[in-house]
């Protein structure tokens, strides 16, 4: 009786925090609107019968006590947040107009948190009457009692984590399939928006030029990283000069980035002429002004400005290994590259996870380096997929366009990431 | 000035009752240095009244500005004013009822009357109401020659499109590029719609970008413009900088030829100082065709819940259209003014020919005003491809024009 | 944990004599990759100290004939976009005000964050926190339309408090990542002597966590200092002209040419945008360094 009431209670909460949820990104039928308040009403109901089962709530006795006041004063914040909406609290403190439409968001949630909140207190006061001796602690214990300051602090991530990251993903995909242009709008076309951008050239430029830039980008970074990194290790002078030296790129904007390397190109002033002003009259050397070489002038700019900070990664990996190590090696009479590949390396798994994945969370992000080195040209040579997305959402008024190829994007970090995280976390259970 | 202060007043009075100031942001994407001109006698009329102007200029042409403008609008933080190519852009924000109704103003002084052409106030029309102010017109089909280049090769300053082409070699060999291009989307769907309209006439250009008409976009006479587009792309090599006013400048300081640029471009040799007719020529439609199409500039007054502000807005829309300002903008700006009715004698030469072509009626829609934002932006990106990889042909690229014209709105 | 000091001293085998063949490879190596490093800088600097004219004749790795500094004035006062013609200076406190809210509060949060999940593990964390680190992936532009709509409800769209959010919320996922793998290395036994002391949540997060973790705290500070003042798209999307940060700005200057380029000025103004984050790593980057080490490197 009293597992099955707190289990109702539980669920009740839940489905009226997801109904809640739901309304509030627009999905508001009848049913849904006033799902949320008889849930609560059911929790309500669930809780009444556990106070009946406990026998009544003992306030002054009750071990939970403070949690529960702990609730109602979050309950009394929620109303004070609410009371802020009101217009005549407004009328009376005129301050408040200024954040009129915060407090008007606000006045939903801040109704329902109260009720949710109030609830609360009534369940764990009911619980904490009970015994504590039991041999286990009830669901409903375990849910609002262990744990509690944890799960309160861990709310904005909570939040970031459903809020932002799953809710948001989820909205631009459902608009991915809609005629939205200007504004998002719920016509749906099916998948058009993905037929039209598998037929756009531009797309697909992109993508092979995200495709190259990633590649190199890993490979290249990854291995300069820690030939760089190596050759600091080797006991040198001068150590914090050099590290300083390769790692001050990485504090740059890829604006700035972008611009100094555009500048260092420019066939007019750049390397090339003085590499022409050497003598060398017929020497071309102009990546970004060259269809077939600029991704490689956008790579080259990314390296300079990326590479020092593997290289930290690197060298605090390359510290971490034991001394004895190389002390072996040395006995065995194993050449240092021997012993750099075959023995360290791979004792360096982790710091490459680490690096591969700082790199790659970076690919696909490239965006501010091309808009400041070249703006996609020659023509569309140095197109990359987040530019297309930004050029198509806000520029070419196709919002639907531009929420394909983002989900897009999105489904081709999760092909790689996916099997990475599986084997990765999934193998072994961390502690 | 003071009768046009009075003037104002009373259209803002009739229009709500008492004025207090406010201060109204205002973004444009005028940042090159005529625009710049041009955009402070805005600024210095409309300080002029009790209001003051906000500059929120962003830099890097409209495709920059635009989708920052159009969230903020969206985000519900809208700015006081701003410019916009009327037409299609801002369909959507009309239709969303964002933006503010400026019927009642239109009626009062009566603009229908005014604006010539009046094509360019329906732009600004949505089931007869007005929602934005014209302020200039800009055509973008003109050929800009630099007398010094041409000095250079020894050869006379063409005077049409056909002739710049035949010179063309005679400049390449004395090491001027012979046409000057900026390497933005924008600039190169520009040039591509001038010279359809030069070599393959107004009809063409109408049933093409107006009716939307693929086959004619796949037709005979399609190639042959493409053929020409051809043909311009390979006497650009050389150019390589990226707006268009480094392009114009590469024309004043006779580093190339021409340039295939729109009217705007003329502030830029004014603030160099040169003259029309002696230092550079100006061809409209590229001397060939004559006509000029009437795209430009608008601005819209985005809805905002502060009536003072609401107020000092149109009081901003009455003034943008009024003649000394007409006059006073478009004189630095170098386009043509929205107002039949008002004296440019000051104007130059370029300007003229462009009176003159706008007084005979030659005028043709711009693409801004007959196509959306999603389809210009297929066809830039097109344009721009093409333009800088030489190895698409002339069939690949009328093929995937006429793809994006199937299904073009 | 890991102890700093061990980690100072390179490994490696010994060096043998000071000029063998050796040394000298490697330190030519060192030097010519360090010279590749530092000629964007050094071109940077030169250009922003000459003349335009001097500009157009010479060679970009000449130094100035003329040394001016009115590049930089003008990249700092005079600068135009448009008509303010106000240079990089209001660029600079905007930046300011958004940095220094963003660091605090991104830090706050992904600490706090980091802690609960390595030491006070509850049923769903595992799931925020997979959510939260496939978050790091998720590219920008997949949630940048949901959140402008998010923003403009709350009324927060173009408020730089808005753009802390932003900030905080993008920050997360990487900081949570680093202050969770950096409490986990914290040795358990403290952790569970103060819970049997009787301290609770905030207790040991205030008396015990944060006296410990300076070292990652430095690093985050870096990271983040770094990250949210070179930040261009998020100040673009959300903020105004009037809050517009450093980064616009720049492009903003760079982006609108008056007649000609002014090499000098955009170069001596692009030197002023990347100070700041430049300054922090020449004085704090030994602390970076270390706090990787300790930190950053177990996955």
């Amino acid at each position: 009786m009293r597992e099955l009431a707190e289990r109702g209670y539980l669920w009740c909460i839940a489905l009226a925090f997801v109904a809640f949820v739901l309304v509030t990104i627009g999905l508001d039928y009848a049913v849904l609107v006033t799902a949320p308040w008889v849930l609560l009403a059911l929790a309500g109901i669930a809780a009444v019968l556990l106070i009946v089962e406990a026998r009544g709530v003992a306030l002054a006795a009750n071990r939970f006590k403070w949690y529960a006041i702990g609730w109602v004063v979050a309950a009394v914040v929620a109303m004070g947040l609410w009371a802020l909406a009101q217009k005549d609290v407004q009328a009376a403190w005129p301050a408040l107009k200024s954040f009129r439409k915060m407090w008007n968001v606000f006045e939903p949630f801040a109704l329902f948190a109260a009720a949710l909140f109030v609830l609360i207190a009534i369940g764990i006061l009911a619980i904490g009457t009970l015994d504590k001796g039991m041999h286990q602690p009830g669901r409903l214990e375990r849910t609002f009692a262990v744990n509690m300051s944890a799960k309160v602090a861990a709310v904005p991530m909570a939040f970031t984590a459903i809020g932002v990251f799953v809710i948001s993903t989820g909205w631009t995909i459902y608009h991915s399939f809609t005629n939205s242009k200007l504004l998002p709008k719920s016509q749906f076309i099916g998948l058009d928006q993905y037929e039209r951008l598998w037929s756009t050239n531009r797309w697909l430029v992109s993508i092979e030029n995200l495709a190259i830039y990633g590649i190199c980008m890993l490979i290249f970074s990854l291995v300069i990283g820690f030939v760089l990194a190596a050759l600091m290790d080797q006991k040198i002078r001068f150590e914090s000069v050099f590290r300083t030296i390769f790692l001050y790129p990485f504090a740059l904007s890829f604006i700035v980035t972008g611009l100094v390397w555009q500048w260092l190109l420019t066939p007019e002033f750049g390397v090339q002429k003085i590499v022409r002003d050497l003598g060398f009259e017929n020497f071309t050397f102009d990546p970004l002004f060259n269809a077939d070489w600029v991704i490689y002038g956008i790579l080259f700019a990314a390296l300079w400005q990326g590479t020092g900070f593997v290289m930290v990664l690197m060298l605090a990996g390359l510290r971490g290994i034991d001394q004895e190590i190389w002390k072996a090696a040395r006995v065995d009479g194993i050449p240092m590259w021997k012993t750099y590949i075959f023995i360290v390396i791979p004792m360096m798994r982790p710091v490459f996870v680490t690096a591969l994945v700082i790199i790659a969370a970076g690919i696909i992000k490239v965006y501010d380096l091309v808009v400041a080195q070249t703006s996609g040209g020659p023509g569309i040579a140095s197109e990359v997929p987040a530019k297309y997305v930004y050029d198509l959402m806000f520029g070419g008024q196709n919002l639907g366009q531009g929420f394909a190829a983002s989900t897009m994007m999105l489904v081709s970090v999760l092909v790689v990431l996916i099997p990475w995280a599986y084997l990765e976390f999934g193998g072994r259970k961390r502690g | 000035m003071k009768a046009l202060k009075s003037f104002v007043s009373a259209a803002a009075i009739c229009a709500a009752g008492a004025v207090s100031a406010a201060e109204l942001e205002v973004t444009h994407w005028w940042t090159s240095g005529g625009e710049a001109a041009a955009v402070a006698e805005f600024a210095k009329a409309f300080d002029a009244t009790e209001h003051t102007w906000v500059d929120g200029a962003i830099a890097g042409s409209g495709g920059v500005a635009r989708p920052i403008i159009i969230s903020r609008i969206i985000g519900g933080e809208p700015m006081g004013a701003t410019q916009l190519n009327h037409g299609r852009q801002a369909e959507e924000l009309v239709e969303a009822g964002l933006m503010l109704d400026l019927t009642d103003i239109a009626e009062a002084e009566g603009w229908r009357d005014i604006v010539n052409p009046v094509r360019l106030l329906d732009a600004c029309t949505l089931d007869g109401r007005v929602y934005c102010v014209p302020v200039n017109i800009h055509s973008p089909q003109w050929l800009w020659l630099s007398h010094e280049a041409f000095a250079k090769a020894g050869v006379d300053v063409p005077s049409d499109w056909f002739e710049f082409v035949d010179a063309a070699p005679k400049l390449k060999e004395v090491g001027v590029v012979p046409l000057a291009m900026g390497q933005q989307a924008w600039q190169t769907e520009l040039a591509f719609n001038a010279i359809m309209v030069a070599v393959g006439g107004t009809e063409l250009y109408l049933d093409v970008l107006s009716n939307k008409n693929a086959d004619t976009a796949a037709s005979a006479e399609m190639t042959k413009v493409f053929e020409a587009y051809d043909a311009a792309r390979r006497l650009s090599e050389g150019s390589n900088v990226n707006d268009w006013n480094q392009a114009t400048n590469l024309v004043i300081t006779g580093q190339a030829g021409g340039q295939i640029h729109g009217d705007w471009a003329q502030g830029e040799f004014q603030v160099a100082e040169q003259v029309a007719g002696e230092d550079y020529t100006c061809l409209p439609g590229l001397g060939v065709n004559e006509v000029i199409a009437t795209g430009g500039d608008a601005f819209y007054f985005p809805l905002n819940d502060d009536p003072d502000i609401e107020e000092a807005q149109r009081e901003m829309a009455s003034l943008l259209i009024s003649k000394e300002v007409q006059v006073a903008f478009n004189l630095k700006k170098g386009s043509l003014p929205i107002r039949g009715d008002i004296d440019l004698s000051a104007a130059n030469d370029c300007m003229k020919k462009g009176l003159k072509i706008l007084a005979d009626g030659n005028v043709l829609p711009d693409s801004v005003n007959t196509l959306s934002a999603d389809t210009r932006n297929q066809i830039e990106s097109l344009m721009t491809e093409f333009w800088n990889d030489k190895s698409v042909t002339v069939e690949a690229v009328q093929a995937a024009y006429v793809d994006i014209m199937a299904s073009a709105d | 944990m890991v102890d700093a000091a061990i980690m100072d001293g390179p490994r490696g085998p010994k060096p043998k004599k000071t000029l063998s063949r050796r040394n000298i490879m490697l330190y030519g190596t060192l030097i010519v990759i360090a010279v590749y490093y530092l000629i964007p800088l050094y071109v940077m600097v030169m250009t922003s100290l000459k003349g335009m004219p001097e500009i157009r004749l010479g060679n970009i790795f000449a130094p100035p004939v003329e040394i001016t500094f009115e590049p930089w004035v003008k990249a700092w006062w005079e600068a135009c976009t448009g008509l303010n013609c106000d240079g990089l200076s209001r660029g600079f406190w905007n930046s300011v005000q958004i940095t220094v809210p963003s660091v605090l509060v991104s830090i706050a949060i992904a600490s706090v964050n980091g802690y609960a999940l390595a030491n006070w593990r509850f049923k769903g964390a595992n799931l925020f926190f997979t959510i939260l680190i496939f978050g790091a992936f998720i590219p920008y532009q997949v949630m940048i339309y949901p959140l402008v709509i998010m923003l403009r409800e709350m009324g927060l769209y173009t408020k730089l408090f808005g753009l802390v959010i932003v900030h905080s919320i993008f920050g997360m996922p990487i900081l949570t990542l680093l202050f969770r793998n950096y409490f986990t290395s914290i040795p358990e036994e403290l952790f569970k002597a103060a819970r049997v002391d009787g301290a609770g949540f905030w207790g040991i997060y205030f008396r015990i966590m944060l006296p410990m973790s300076l070292p990652i705290f430095v690093v985050a500070v870096i990271l983040q200092v770094t990250g949210i003042w070179n930040d261009f798209l998020f100040g673009v999307i959300y903020t105004k002209p009037d809050n517009y940060p450093m980064t616009v700005q720049l492009n903003n200057i760079v982006n609108s040419v008056q007649g000609v380029k002014e090499y000098n000025v955009n170069m001596a103004a692009t030197i002023l945008t990347g100070l700041v984050p430049l300054t922090i790593y020449f004085v704090s980057g030994r602390l970076f360094v270390r706090g990787i080490a300790a930190g950053a490197v177990k996955g």
